[in-house]
């Protein structure tokens, strides 16, 4: 009534205005009720029949794939295509037109329902008397319902989780019991350089305490290597693995560990990134190029040469993943060898700049984390439980490292070496023992979460330049270049006994059934009691040079000589 | 096995050093090298087009959207606040819609800004852009000293509903409250989801972006097409009941320095602009006669300030325990969901996002680690989300039980978007104006 | 000054003017620490090309209504192959220009012959709408020269790219806005 009252009012002109913008109304409702149908049509239309993947399309292709000559359903397949990619684009016109053509009608709606508004105005005017009961009646409800709506928002959260199934951590403990082998797995074989974890420690009983090459007593097989190379031999089950390499190319070998025929061997070759031959860096004859020992998880083995390639083969020397490094800057070569945690290769990557270790997925090569390190070493990595924790712990000519292998964190660090750093670090009982010649033989405690770690005891006689320190939780054995053994007591550095011998040491001593094997570079095995009194159990030579740590696993022993690859057992 | 020191004494340093050089240079043919079918060697004329790479918009263009916020801003203000012109203000707000909808159409606006700066706050590498920044703090600013005067007539969503809104239905105070709730909510929730790095939430539901593009998924056009239509009978239906931005201005309006008033000077309390405000913004003055005694007030107050804490922690863990519901937002975590039900066979349905992992050649170990870690970022998260709902609606329990004292129409700061509308029907204004 | 004009500052106010300072403080306080580390380093969507599975969703999910996403090509990573996995269906009987040989579902690869054995392949912008499937194939059979590129001329540089947020491969990320592609062959390094 106000409204008519109002309009009555107003004069001839805003009349008129007021007829033509009802007018105006009128249409572009019509018009953009029609336009969005259409649009909505369209739009079902397409999805219905995408133009092009269409089945008619799909059914002419495959009878094209009967008679591929039929020249008659070549013509019609030309003809819907054409016709098809007419209608897309069609289609894409259509709702660009439309949709502008809906907006114009859209605004034009408004801006005449807008002016018919204006034109109409009612008075401004008061509500309906409502009493001031009405306003505490409001405010009370609307306390109330707020109060609701929380407990509702409560109740809705409660039920909602409850019917949200969660499937992320049952899959992670399925993943990790399948995706790589249990440590109890792992301690049986020989994955790496220096056995599990890079220790030293071995699980293998019976080895055999002599044995004459000439002869052939408790020698199973020998089998020749193809290519040089520094390089431990690794074991898994019945597959051995050694790699060899010189300037000709880089290769990985894989024996059969029951009879000592070659399974496969690798030609590493084809990486991006890699160098050409002729651009290789210098390395010194007594690394060479294949210095790294190779690792294993029992799926795959990975190999790392002196030009930064690395390598993952599947068990049968089929390539899985490969890439280079980047060239390392190194005045003798590469030497560090591989280690794997669980599902993570780790490389120590010192050098003389940018020295990195990394930690590269092995199922897919990629790179899981990564930790600048700092001055260059020729070490390698050992992974080794700690109260629980497992830490990697590196040496280089400064500093012993431990990370944390799962994520890369640097855990503690202790400046405690000096000189260029072969010898990697050895373990036992709370304490972790570094040596390099010309710096000192340190224990060292290890921390508790943000402690610093304490050297227990220093020593500084005679210092191995190559071989690693070997630890039991009563003492502790150092074999030098130049021929001396030392047994030291592990907790106090107090020297048990010393041997010399004619040839010097490069491999690392290592541990099975209290009896430990430590080769000389001139082919003879030192075998004797880990004891604080020396007792000698045997000294059979393998009748060529060796440089590398033996391997073993159950009651064999496996040795890379110079140019062969012997098997002993009982 | 590894090796060997002092032994060889000289150290050809020099030929690291060559060798590195050397490398660097010989690696980009190496990497060219490795193509399945080599570059061939063209015997004629021809050359090797460029690949083209258009420009997008000019960084030009964007110190311009700065330039025009802040005037903008400007000029709403003085429209809101000096001249107190709803026809100015209505004016500006077709400006708006025109410069900051159609022609820029959309991104980055305000509302979305928030992601944006929460993201940059909680992921170091994220750089935000100075546009965002400007976008998200010139307005709080504003707000923080003149109120609401963004939305009155500077923002592009505003704008739309403003201009489509015909004939206001009055939604009940009651009801108001509650759907008072729902922006908070969808604040909280998409702080969350920026923060966890998942998604952009406003963004993604954002009714009208599409409509300002003209082009969209069809859900979205669909669901502006129906705000649209909403926003004919329910006064900015957005902005009211779901615009998370809107609850931090709100909030800044509270505490701002000068205030959007209904009469220019005093009220006569003539009850003319009781019907004025369509979007429930005019408080009326309270009544002397509260129908209880102030002890029950009192006492009642009492024990929601004691049973607030229990609330607010009672929300915290809710909210809390559907985290992994709220997780599912994030991609890793929903490609991880997936992939663990296709490796323990519950599945063998994959999908494109399944395969493309696959297609990586990346672990799924790696992958659910990952998403387990995300996930425990979403418990942490979903904590703190609902303690803040907590607070706010206790905070409005409480403010609804205390009720204060008020003698004239005024327009509440925390919900008023400085339209315009009251000002006419104010006969003080029309006082002032026939003085002049 | 008479007491009573005197209007002390009701606490109300007092306390409203600090909440205010400290909210303006707070603000301002965000916004610069964040501007410290943002300054010219505006960014824009690009797909890595390195990552792209070729899901096909760039056609699709784009808010445009085809896609900013198109096939762009390295013209000096192209081999000029006759036989053209991007170009030619897989199981195409004959190396030629027909529509039942051509692998484009829109016909947006133009073939030109440049001299025995070398075919030149251009795409038509105006026709591409960035399914992939000539990436897919180029990837597979060939060197990779052709690939997905966010084309910047079109890109509405959504906050949330709506291609980004259903990548498959999560190719999608924000580059640099002074280098806004992320180019294959010399041009991209």
């Amino acid at each position: 009534m106000n409204t008519t009252e109002s309009t009555m009012q107003k004069p001839f002109r805003s009349q008129w205005i007021h007829a033509a913008a009802r007018g105006a109304l009128a249409v572009s409702a019509a018009f953009s009720l029609v336009i969005c149908v259409l649009l909505i049509a369209n739009y079902f239309q397409i999805r219905a029949l995408d133009p092009l993947d269409s089945p008619a399309m799909a059914v002419l292709y495959a009878q094209l794939e009967q008679n591929p000559d039929d020249a008659q359903l070549q013509e019609q397949i030309r003809a819907l295509d054409l016709l098809a990619r007419k209608a897309y684009f069609t289609s894409k016109w259509q709702i660009k037109t439309g949709g502008f053509l809906l907006l114009c009608g859209i605004v034009v709606f408004f801006a005449s329902a807008k002016t018919m508004q204006e034109i109409e105005k009612k008075q401004p005017g008061p509500e309906s008397l409502s009493g001031t009961s009405a306003f505490w009646k409001d405010v009370f409800r609307a306390r109330q319902a707020i109060i609701f709506s929380g407990a509702g928002l409560i109740v809705l959260s409660i039920s909602l989780a409850a019917l949200t199934y969660s499937g992320l951590e049952t899959g992670v403990t399925a993943k990790s019991g399948s995706a790589f082998p249990a440590q109890e797995e792992i301690m049986q074989q020989w994955p790496g350089f220096r056995g599990p974890g890079g220790n030293g420690h071995g699980l293998a009983t019976g080895l055999p305490v002599s044995w004459d090459v000439n002869t052939g007593t408790h020698m199973l097989w020998k089998a020749a290597i193809p290519k040089p190379g520094m390089s431990s031999p690794v074991i898994w089950d019945d597959y051995v693995f050694v790699t060899g390499a010189d300037k000709d190319g880089e290769q990985v070998y894989c024996y059969n560990a029951g009879t000592g025929e070659m399974r496969w061997q690798h030609e590493v070759r084809g990486i991006t990134g890699s160098p050409p031959r002729e651009q290789w860096p210098d390395v010194s004859a007594e690394t060479g190029y294949a210095a790294p020992t190779a690792a294993t998880d029992g799926q795959a083995v990975f190999a790392l040469f002196g030009t930064g390639d690395l390598v993952g083969l599947d068990m049968n020397g089929g390539r899985l993943w490969a890439k280079n490094l980047g060239v390392p800057e190194n005045h003798y070569g590469h030497s560090s060898s591989l280690i794997v945690y669980e599902n993570l290769l780790i490389v120590q990557y010192d050098q003389n700049e940018n020295s990195r270790l990394i930690a590269i997925q092995t199922a897919s090569g990629q790179t899981a984390w990564e930790q600048r390190r700092g001055s260059i070493s020729w070490s390698s990595p050992i992974c080794v439980d700690i109260n629980g924790r497992m830490e990697l712990i590196l040496t280089n000519s400064e500093s012993v490292h431990s990370y944390d292998p799962r994520t890369g964190k640097l855990l503690w660090h202790s400046d405690c070496l000096y000189g260029e750093v072969a010898p990697s670090a050895a373990y036992a009982d709370g304490l972790v023992f570094v040596a390099n010649e010309y710096a000192t033989a340190s224990a060292i405690r290890v921390p508790h979460s943000s402690a610093e770690p304490e050297i227990v005891w220093e020593w500084d006689e005679y210092l191995p330049n190559t071989s690693s320190p070997l630890a039991d939780s009563h003492v502790l054995i150092l074999a030098t270049a130049d021929g001396f053994v030392n047994c030291l007591n592990a907790k106090t550095g107090e020297v048990y006994w010393e041997q010399e011998f004619r040839n010097g040491f490069y491999a690392s001593p290592v541990l099975a059934e209290n009896h430990v094997y430590l080769m000389d570079m001139g082919g003879v095995m030192h075998i004797f009691n880990m004891d604080s009194v020396y007792v000698s159990a045997g000294e059979p030579s393998v009748g060529e040079d060796v440089f590398s740590t033996p391997g073993m696993k159950n009651s064999r022993l496996y040795i890379r000589g110079e140019s062969h690859l012997f098997c002993f057992g009982s | 096995m590894k090796k060997v020191t002092s032994l060889s004494g000289s150290k050809p340093k020099w030929a690291v050093l060559l060798t590195a050089v050397v490398m660097i240079f010989m690696a980009a043919q190496w990497a060219a090298a490795e193509n399945r079918f080599p570059k061939p060697e063209f015997e004629s004329a021809y050359q090797q087009p460029r690949t083209t790479t258009p420009d997008g918009r000019g960084h030009v263009f964007e110190i311009l959207d700065m330039a025009v916020l802040v005037l903008m801003l400007i000029l709403a203000t003085v429209f809101a606040h000096r001249r107190r012109s709803r026809k100015a203000l209505f004016v500006l707000t077709i400006v708006s819609l025109l410069y900051f909808g159609f022609w820029r159409r959309g991104c980055v606006c305000p509302v979305g800004s928030i992601q944006n700066m929460t993201l940059a706050v909680f992921n170091q590498s994220y750089a935000v852009p100075l546009t965002v920044i400007v976008f998200f703090s010139i307005p709080i600013l504003f707000t923080l000293f003149f109120g609401r005067t963004f939305c009155a007539s500077v923002c592009p969503l505003g704008a739309v509903q403003e201009f489509v809104l015909l004939r206001p239905a009055t939604v009940p105070f009651r009801l108001s409250r509650i759907l008072g709730i729902l922006p908070v909510l969808y604040l909280g929730m998409a702080v969350l989801a920026a923060a966890t790095g998942a998604t952009f939430l406003i963004c993604r539901f954002d009714p009208f972006v599409a409509l300002f593009r003209r082009s969209g998924s069809f859900d979205i056009l669909l669901l502006g097409l129906f705000f649209i239509i909403l926003s004919t009978v329910i006064g900015r239906p957005y902005c009211r009941f779901l615009c998370p931005y809107g609850v931090i201005l709100g909030w800044m309006s509270k505490l701002s320095r000068f205030r959007v008033s209904i009469s220019p000077d005093i009220c006569v309390q003539c009850r003319l602009c009781e019907n004025a405000c369509p979007y429930g913004a005019i408080s009326k003055p309270v009544p002397d006669d509260p129908p209880e005694s102030r002890r029950t007030g009192v006492r009642r107050l009492r024990a929601l300030l004691i049973a607030a804490p229990l609330v607010i922690m009672l929300m915290g863990w809710s909210v809390s325990l559907m985290h992994p519901l709220i997780s599912r937002m994030h991609y890793t975590v929903r490609l991880a969901e997936q992939i663990v039900k296709e490796e323990t066979g519950s599945t063998d349905q994959t999908t494109l996002e399944s395969r493309g992992f696959r297609a990586s050649g990346n672990d799924p170990g790696i992958l659910i680690k990952e998403a387990v870690q995300i996930r425990n970022r979403f418990r942490t998260g979903s904590w703190i989300a609902g303690i803040f709902f907590g607070i706010v609606i206790m905070g409005q329990v409480l403010g609804l039980s205390m009720v204060r004292h008020r003698n004239d129409y005024e327009a509440d700061p925390q919900s008023c978007f400085g339209c315009g509308r009251c000002f006419e029907s104010c006969p003080r204004q029309h006082m002032r104006k026939a003085e002049k | 000054m008479k007491p009573d004009e005197k209007q002390p500052v009701s606490r109300r106010d007092f306390f409203r003017d600090g909440l205010r300072g400290l909210a303006a403080l707070g603000v301002a306080t965000l916004s610069g620490l964040l501007m410290h580390r943002s300054v010219s380093r505006r960014t824009v969507w690009q797909i890595d090309p390195d990552k792209c599975v070729q899901c096909g969703r760039c056609a699709t999910d784009c808010v445009l209504d085809v896609s900013a996403v198109k096939c762009v090509h390295a013209y000096d990573v192209c081999g000029y192959c006759e036989l053209c996995g991007g170009y030619s269906k897989p199981d195409a009987h004959r190396l030629d220009t027909a529509a039942e040989n051509q692998l484009c579902p829109s016909g947006a690869i133009r073939r030109q012959f440049i001299e025995d054995p070398y075919f030149e392949y251009t795409i038509d912008e105006a026709k591409c709408i960035g399914c992939g499937k000539c990436v897919k194939g180029c990837g597979s059979f060939g060197n990779g020269s052709l690939y997905l590129q966010v084309r910047h001329d079109r890109c509405l540089q959504c906050n949330d790219c709506a291609i980004a947020r259903n990548c498959a491969g999560e190719a999608f990320r924000r580059v640099p806005a002074d280098r806004p592609y992320l180019l294959k062959g010399e041009q991209g390094l």
